[in-house]
């Protein structure tokens, strides 16, 4: 939507040329694949292993779906081809002159990869918000309303991978794609066909996790965890398993790419120490993904080698654990809180000091908190262990280290409270965005301390309270910073202005909504209610009902969001090409973007944050290739 | 909470112009605030958090209230420092000029990290403290109960008394006594929790995981939860605990075959 | 941000300096070992956890064992005289710009698909001996075997690739020569990591 394709003089491509490839013809190959799969796999396995006949059906869609889009093409002409790819062909596969069709191909241009990732996370968080408000629907009264215990189950796991793996993406896919190489002065990512792999790994795994609905669901919850997974008999398990270590594929290329990419692409003058703050963010969080990721992706292969191959990681009769599973999990399950919290967090000091018109207060402070989070959060996932029994002699270090966080927390609040404080503070709808996250910031992160603590732990482990605190810290705080970023960057990437009353609209409504749903569930949880529970228990039925009727005003936001989108998309007016007055550069380029970003790579002189000094004289730039001279009145 | 380096801070760059001295405005506000938020944690904790049945929920309770308390200047300094910047220093329409650029002070920022650290290193010790105090209890008149979770009920033994309560079944503690439990599971992982008297504990297979020695104080009736997702009837896997007088507990244990 | 527009010798191309493509290369290819390395950890994490806790006292099943020592010891060394071929190739290529004795290289991949039939003939063979529902022990045997095979036919493709492009005379990418060494690093990481794995599997 951002370039109108002015295909007349050139040859008009033919529809079997358009197709193949493109998603279509991938989609059509990826079922021949899982039909085939299905049926080989059916004919070597004796005694009808149903879950061995699904999980290889998933690998043929998988894997032919990718022979269909053409992905593997550029790994036949790598190996095979007469000569490396020219220019024209490059520009071809980067979606050149194909207007809207380049949205539905394996196009590597950065910029559409960016506005991909951004419409899945879009539908991915509404699909899970309508999972969110089937559970507020079940939950509102005492007894099975509405579904019996294994849809409910069902529907809380699958609430809970959607919005998890939206949340995965929802800053490094979108913004992180379509953003950050502008930032940085790059003209596309470092490998711009695996760009495009990790993305359409992403998009060949939603038919895999939305079939779990018709294989009887899974039983678990987001956690998956063994040897309840293994236990469980209908084969939806399995698309979960194939989900997550498909996702931790295409999260690990996706990291692997952004890192190279700030490693090798930075333009001239873009030191380390100029790098925007939101660039720090994304690479902290993809790098903590990086070595996160993997364990998780073990840990479901083991899951599936124990419902298909009948191995015993997982069943303590046969001499497996289930605090293997736990460890495992939580060796990914922490960190990749931060996955979510760092690049949120950098979008808000970014926001922040464009809508203060001040600089970031104390910069290097608040890069320096980031990466001590980064660091830290990599040892604290026992605190999920406390009551587990594996490892109560850790209990003490696990605290402490828990509680470290903190205090790189608290300069955070202080980097943000230090940049409105005197600012001219303009306030927009993304700046109502990052106010909203700070408050919430505070209570999930105070909460957090509450589950931290051991002595309060031991009531509140495993009950409501825990499942209030994380919504207040990934949605309350993490959420919201991704609508901040929603709103800052869309008149860059659409070229078009959302309308603000809406925006407004939509954040008064989602932050009474949200924070009237789960302070009731606080209460809840202060009560005793346990988690996951199908079936409410009278004690709790009056939070509960408040929770289900402040939940009306969250889903009212979800769809005043939509309908701005699309009133937006069809009658939007035009956004300027600099439409807050940010200094980054993904302001200085012309709105919509051209294809390769920039007609000469620009050489940058300063922080992008020189907000209040005079502009550095044009003939200052030599200094630019020195290393990081930073600003002269920043932290003497 | 840092007022004299919030005073420093501000101190180097206050303009000359006639204005409003903010930052005493602000923190006159936090400070009221917060006195006013902590005495209201104070009077209504009691009725937001369940009574205590034993010596263990008590703590946990003191606990969550003093946590509560020492967060409330905390919260209350973000908030209003963040609504005072949005509504004072607010400006209509796009800005068309810069402000002025605030300079970081190191004694603001090495005060800020002082002051969380030691609120943070206050709440690891006290966290240590109760944990050691609740976990080196010991005692020699300890009942000892074995649960045994499966999906999706709970098998109590008595191994002192020999006896063993199975299905939906009422189970009795004694008052006044300490109690232990040794929790496992038959299948998947559950986790067995009694809100009221502050115990909780993940049932594993396999494994053997033993809770706190608690002491039930107040005779009643409570709540046992499973409180670990383990699979379709999970939120159904309840059952009562009653804190009984020492005469009705052995009167019970004999009905249950055991002897007392 | 204040910036101001100049040419440099790069713009008009729009080709990546050779620096860049070098440095894209190598960051790359070791992110990607940075993360299958956290893999191989977990791996190992896995059967050493469920060693020590010795769950049940059923983490070896009676006369559980490894899988054979001398067909592994033979892989082992497999590998090793594919890396040893594929570290000549790299070096003479780097000696003669782009053009290195490929019989060194044939060497390399020739005991790379060695190594892989054979591992694939280890692991399903560990079918043989060990019986449903498998122990932890023959669980954790069982992931080393396949997770091992299918790095070595990871690389086996990757080889295959790069014969290709040895015989279409592409080894060096627009007149840069970094193609032998970054792909070194997998290939070496490959065996390193297998060599590692199945002495794993005989301490366990």
């Amino acid at each position: 939507m951002t370039q109108v394709s002015v295909t007349t003089e050139v040859k008009r491509p033919g529809i079997i040329h358009r197709l193949f490839p493109s998603v279509v013809s991938g989609i059509l190959l990826g079922i021949v694949g899982a039909v085939v799969f299905n049926v080989i796999t059916n004919a070597i396995t004796q005694d009808n292993n149903q879950d061995a006949t699904v999980v290889f059906s998933y690998v043929g869609w998988i894997l032919f779906f990718f022979v269909g889009i053409g992905a593997f093409n550029g790994v036949w002409k790598w190996g095979f081809g007469r000569a490396e790819a020219t220019t024209a062909e490059e520009l071809e596969l980067a979606g050149k002159d194909q207007g809207l069709w380049r949205y539905f191909r394996y196009t590597t241009d950065h910029k559409v990869v960016g506005m991909q990732y951004l419409a899945t996370t879009l539908f991915l968080f509404f699909l899970g918000s309508l999972g969110a408000f089937m559970i507020r629907l079940e939950q509102s009264q005492p007894g099975a309303l509405f579904f019996n215990p294994s849809t409910y189950n069902t529907i809380v796991g699958m609430h809970g991978i959607l919005m998890i793996v939206a949340s995965i993406i929802m800053i490094s896919g979108p913004f992180g794609n379509f953003v950050l190489p502008i930032m940085i002065g790059a003209r596309d990512m470092a490998f711009p066909r695996l760009n495009a792999l990790s993305y359409w790994l992403i998009f060949s795994i939603i038919p895999v996790f939305f079939s779990t609905i018709f294989l009887g669901g899974f039983q678990t919850g987001w956690t998956g965890y063994a040897p309840l997974s293994v236990q469980t008999l209908t084969p939806g398990m399995d698309a979960y398993s194939i989900t997550i270590i498909v996702f931790a594929v295409s999260t690990t290329l996706a990291a692997l790419n952004i890192i190279t990419t700030v490693m090798v692409l930075r333009t001239r003058g873009m030191t380390w120490g100029r790098l925007p703050i939101f660039v720090w963010g994304v690479i902290l969080s993809v790098l903590l993904g990086l070595t996160a990721f993997p364990t998780f992706l073990m840990s479901q292969v083991m899951v599936l080698m124990d419902r298909v191959f009948q191995t015993s990681f997982f069943i303590a009769a046969y001499g497996g654990n289930n605090w293997l599973y736990e460890h495992l999990f939580w060796f990914m399950g922490h960190p990749e809180v931060y996955v979510i919290a760092l690049p949120s967090m950098a979008v808000a000091a970014e926001i922040t000091s464009v809508f203060s018109r001040k600089t970031v207060y104390g910069r290097r402070m608040l890069l320096g908190s980031l990466i001590t989070i980064c660091i830290l959060s990599v040892v604290v996932w026992g605190h999920h262990l406390y009551t587990s029994g594996s490892a109560t002699a850790l209990n003490a270090a696990y605290m402490l280290d828990t509680e470290l966080i903190s205090i790189p927390t608290g300069f955070f609040f202080l980097a943000l409270i230090g940049t409105f404080w005197r600012g001219k503070v303009w306030v927009t709808v993304p700046v109502l965005f990052i106010a909203g996250m700070l408050v919430n910031f505070v209570i999930g992160g105070i909460t957090g301390i509450y589950l931290a603590d051991l002595p309060t732990d031991e009531i509140l482990h495993g009950g409501m309270f825990v499942t209030a605190h994380f919504h207040f810290t990934l949605v309350g705080s993490m959420v919201f910073g991704f609508f901040a970023a929603f709103y800052y960057w869309f008149p860059k990437m659409v070229g078009k202005r959302l309308n603000p009353r809406l925006g407004t609209l939509h954040f008064w409504l989602f932050m009474i909504g949200f924070n009237g749903t789960f302070l009731s569930l606080f209460f809840a949880g202060l009560q005793g209610e346990p988690r996951w529970s199908a079936n409410v228990a009278p004690p709790f039925a009056t939070a509960n009902l408040i929770a289900s009727l402040f939940a009306i005003l969250i889903a009212a936001s979800v769809f005043v969001t939509i309908y701005n989108v699309i009133i937006t998309l069809r009658s939007g007016e035009r956004a300027d090409a600099n439409e807050w007055g940010g200094k980054t550069l993904e302001w200085s380029v012309p709105t919509p973007v051209p294809l390769e970003n920039f007609e000469h790579l620009p050489v940058v002189t300063s922080t992008p944050y020189d907000y209040g000094t005079p502009e550095p004289h044009p003939s200052d730039a030599e200094g630019a290739l020195e290393p990081a001279p930073l600003l002269p009145q920043e932290e003497s | 909470m840092s007022e004299t380096n919030i005073d420093g801070n501000t101190g180097g760059v206050s303009p000359a112009r006639k204005e409003p001295n903010h930052l005493r405005r602000a923190i006159i506000l936090w400070v009221v605030l917060s006195v006013i938020g902590m005495v209201i944690v104070v009077i209504i904790s009691p009725f937001v958090l369940p009574p205590g049945a034993s010596d263990l929920g008590n703590t946990d309770n003191s606990s969550l209230t003093l946590l509560t308390v020492l967060a409330v200047p905390v919260s209350m300094f973000v908030f209003v420092f963040l609504l005072y910047s949005l509504f004072v220093f607010r400006v209509k329409d796009k800005p068309t000029e810069d402000a002025v650029p605030l300079k970081p002070r190191p004694s603001l920022q090495i005060g800020w990290m002082a002051i969380t650290g030691v609120l943070c290193l206050f709440l690891v010790i006290y966290g240590l403290f109760a944990f050691y105090q609740e976990s080196s209890a010991a005692s020699t008149n300890t009942l000892i109960v074995k649960v045994t979770a499966q999906q999706w009920q709970w098998t109590f033994e008595y191994p002192q008394s020999g006896a063993t309560s199975r299905g939906s079944q009422v189970i009795e503690l004694p008052v006044n006594r300490p109690v232990q439990f040794y929790v496992t599971s038959d299948d998947v992982l559950h986790g067995f929790a009694i809100r009221a008297l502050g115990v909780r504990a993940d049932a594993n297979p396999g494994e053997v995981t033993n809770t706190a020695i608690v002491t039930p104080t107040v005779i009643g009736s409570y709540a046992v939860q499973c409180v670990e997702l383990c699979g379709l009837f999970h939120s159904y896997m309840w059952e009562q605990v009653k804190v009984v007088s020492v005469a009705d507990f052995n009167f019970w244990i004999t009905s249950q075959g055991g002897r007392p | 941000m204040s910036t101001t527009l100049e040419h440099t010798h790069e713009e008009h191309t729009h080709e990546l300096a050779p620096h860049i493509r070098i440095g894209r290369a190598r960051a790359g290819v070791l992110m990607l070992i940075l993360s299958d390395t956290m893999s191989i950890l977990a791996i190992l994490a896995a059967g050493g956890y469920l060693n020590a806790l010795n769950t049940e006292n059923a983490f070896r099943a009676s006369g559980d064992h490894a899988a054979g020592f001398v067909p592994g010891l033979l892989l082992a060394i497999a590998l090793v005289v594919s890396g040893l071929g594929y570290y000549l190739w790299a070096r003479t290529t780097r000696k003669n710009g782009g053009n290195g004795l490929p019989l060194f290289f044939i060497l390399s991949l020739v005991f790379m698909l060695v190594a892989l039939v054979g591992q694939t003939w280890v692991s399903l063979t560990l079918n043989r001996d060990y019986v449903s529902p498998y122990s932890a022990y023959e669980s954790v045997i069982t992931l080393i075997s396949w997770f091992t095979a299918v790095h070595l036919l990871l690389a086996v493709i990757i080889g295959v690739l790069l014969l290709g492009r040895i015989t279409r005379n592409r080894v060096k990418v627009v007149g840069l020569n970094y193609v032998p060494e970054v792909v070194g690093y997998w290939w070496f990481y490959t065996i390193i990591g297998s060599i590692l794995l199945w002495l794993f599997s005989l301490v366990i």
